[in-house]
């Protein structure tokens, strides 16, 4: 007799802590679906409010560009008079910084949420790399907004960005890039303050259009996204701002002019985007270019520790008609309707569907659609089911 | 008894509404001829009439409202007595206490405090208890499509998909709900099966986005495909679960189990009852 053993294995320390805190998501999620309802659960929305606060971002950043003149001597005079002199203009830019904050604090809730509850493995896997991408570049638009103002504080986080620069200059394969030249060395052997404060301005308002496309790249495959918040989503983002403006204002006298001799210590930190400033001085540049670097990588890497996904759904083409009822409840947009390969045996039917392996999450949403058992999941097959209930029953048909 | 009591008439046709408010001993024949007697608003049904002819005691029917009818019985001393016995303290008044009752006499002002003493000393009818309806299970298989992401169900199954604690319910994981084909549920209940049901995630919480919404615009027929119209919707069901509330669910599934069972017991009992189970049960079908 042959025996087989069944290795049971222990789930590893990494799987345990993501499950432990998929509980605690899942248990937050569930209240919050007790309070706020099915259609305004904020758990299930942390994409849309972090979109809502880019939007926000967006809107006050464009009123803004209205009064800021991106040059050494006066960038921190014209940041000055929106501030201090002018009552909207301070709740402008107070509006700005708070949904920069809360967008921060939104993508860490959305990031965990999604890696804790296991919706970034399989097909999603590329939703979750443009969405570290989209991380990647939400950090630098962050970082260049900080050096606008071109003040102390500017001057501090812009010597520490040069520090990483020069850091990553000096790794093998993107110190080809020479990143520090961008801040610090001359582009075009032209190289002064004003020319540096322009090219910071650039990548802070290219990189949110930049932001942009990464964002459809990220949204892709999401059909639909759930990017629209609903009214009281909106009222609820807005209570939100006023009480972030209000409990953490703004302070003048963070807006100092640079100087060099000046102790670094005194820099204010706002603690959800630029909370890397704590550890300055004691952290060097190289060093947390170093963390950077490995944290990215393992964030890229984390799908890969999670099982395979099983195989995808697989269409049956003599049988489907081409209803397109798969095609439109995909949530991942793996379905695509192609033209009939022999029309001229098949009158009547002018496309039928196809499965896009590469975006087929093995949900089997596709098979509930189809009337016509064209198209089916090959690990739970339609006649698996039936067998399973003509076992369930068979004693009872026998019966009667 | 006594000879002032109406004997009931053995011909049930004579034996009509009027003589039950006047006041009359019926017998157990008869009064199995009637399942309910209805004196105005009083419902005295067969089950606790029956108990009390088994206890040995004679059903006396006294006008309850207060005897309008000119002819009303009178009652001796003897009898009031009787009557008079089992009535608690906290119900008697004090026009009608025992000293003035010893007085009565068989006169017509006599009668005339019988009937207004009868008023008083009637107690209210106590409310009949009956037991709680036994729980039953259901009579077939009842089948449960289950999304993984709203429950899980390793600890809850055993061998085959077979429930733990609920020997009638088999479980069918699914990757998600939506994967499940109203086809299939028809087919389970055309199999015999005496329930089917879909537990999915939260429309606001689905693991696959839309899976938990498709799911409900097919079963309330908003989408394609559906479920066809004669399928028995009382024995389907659609549950939004969360893995965080699995109590909550499992509770509301035993809730489903007992109507199909009740359902069940019904269609295999003719008669009236069947109808009533079937129209008290029918309730709302979507959570």
């Amino acid at each position: 007799m042959k025996r087989i053993r069944i290795k049971s294995r222990r789930p590893s320390a990494y799987v345990s802590l993501r499950n432990s805190i998929g509980k605690i998501i899942e248990t937050i999620e569930y209240f919050s679906l007790k309070f706020f309802g099915v259609g305004s659960n904020p758990m299930a929305l942390t994409g849309g409010i972090v979109i809502a606060f880019l939007m926000v971002n967006a809107v006050t950043g464009l009123l803004m560009l209205l009064f800021y003149t991106p040059t050494p001597e006066l960038a921190l005079a014209s940041v000055r008079d929106l501030t201090v002199e002018n009552t909207p203009g301070y709740l402008l830019r107070s509006a700005h910084r708070a949904s920069a904050g809360l967008l921060i604090l939104g993508l860490l809730i959305h990031m965990v949420r999604v890696w804790a509850t296991l919706r970034y493995s399989g097909a999603r896997r590329r939703t979750w790399t443009a969405g570290i991408v989209a991380l990647l570049v939400l950090g630098l638009i962050g970082w260049a907004g900080y050096i606008l103002p071109w003040d102390e504080r500017a001057m501090v986080i812009l010597s520490w960005g040069r520090e990483i620069a020069h850091g990553v200059d000096r790794w093998p394969v993107l110190g080809w890039f020479n990143l520090g030249s961008f801040i610090s060395t001359p582009i075009f052997a032209v190289s002064n303050e004003a020319e540096q404060l322009q090219r910071i301005f650039t990548l802070h308002t290219g990189g949110a259009l930049a932001l942009m496309f990464v964002l459809f790249w990220h949204l892709r495959r999401v059909t639909p996204p759930k990017i629209v918040l609903p009214i009281m989503g909106w009222f609820g983002l807005l209570i939100l701002l006023l009480l972030v403006g209000a409990s953490v204002p703004m302070e003048h006298e963070a807006l100092r002019p640079f100087n060099p001799f000046g102790p670094p210590e005194t820099v204010k930190v706002d603690i959800l985007v630029t909370f890397p400033l704590i550890f300055y001085p004691a952290l060097k540049g190289p060093l947390l270019a170093f963390l950077i670097f490995i944290a990215i990588a393992v964030l890229l890497y984390l799908p890969g520790l999670e099982p395979r996904r099983p195989p995808t759904a697989v269409v049956r083409e003599i049988a489907c008609t081409g209803c397109r009822i798969c095609y439109d409840d995909c949530p991942y947009g793996a379905i695509e309707m192609i033209p009939v390969p022999d029309a001229s045996h098949r009158p009547g039917i002018i496309e039928i569907a196809t499965v896009k392996a590469s975006d087929c999450n093995s949900c089997g949403i596709c098979v509930g659609s189809c009337e016509f058992t064209a198209i089916e999941l090959p690990s739970l097959t339609t006649y698996d089911i039936l067998d399973k209930i003509d076992h369930i029953t068979g004693p009872l048909q026998e019966r009667m | 008894m006594t000879d002032k009591k109406k004997t009931p008439d053995n011909n049930p046709e004579q034996f009509g509404l009027a003589e039950f408010e006047t006041g009359s001993v019926i017998s157990l024949a008869e009064f199995e001829a009637e399942s309910t007697i209805l004196l105005d608003e009083y419902v005295l049904d067969k089950s606790s009439m029956l108990a009390e002819f088994e206890a040995g005691m004679e059903t006396v029917f006294i006008d309850l409202l207060g005897s309008k009818n000119d002819e009303s019985p009178e009652l001796d001393e003897d009898e009031e007595d009787n009557e008079k016995e089992p009535i608690p303290d906290e119900v008697e008044d004090e026009s009608a206490e025992p000293e003035d009752e010893e007085q009565v006499e068989d006169t017509d002002e006599a009668v005339d405090q019988a009937e207004i003493v009868g008023e008083e000393i009637i107690p209210e009818p106590e409310p009949v208890e009956l037991p709680p309806e036994p729980v039953r299970e259901p009579v077939n298989p009842v089948f449960g499509f289950v999304c993984e992401h709203a429950l899980d169900i390793s600890k809850l199954t055993g061998p085959g998909g077979r429930m733990n604690g609920r020997r009638m319910v088999t479980l069918q994981r699914v990757p998600c709900s939506a994967m499940v084909k109203p086809a299939w549920l028809r087919y389970a209940l055309d199999k015999g099966a005496s329930g089917v049901f879909i537990i999915t995630c939260n429309p606001g919480a689905c693991h696959h986005r839309t899976g938990a919404s498709i799911t409900e615009k097919r079963f309330k027929n908003q989408q394609q495909p559906m479920l066809s119209d004669d399928v028995d919707r009382r024995r389907v069901q659609l549950f939004f679960g969360h893995p965080a509330g699995r109590e909550e669910l499992l509770k509301k599934l035993d809730e489903f189990l007992a109507v199909i069972g009740k359902i069940d017991h019904a269609e295999s009992t003719p008669g009236d009852e069947a109808e009533q189970v079937v129209k008290t049960d029918m309730g709302e079908w979507l959570m």
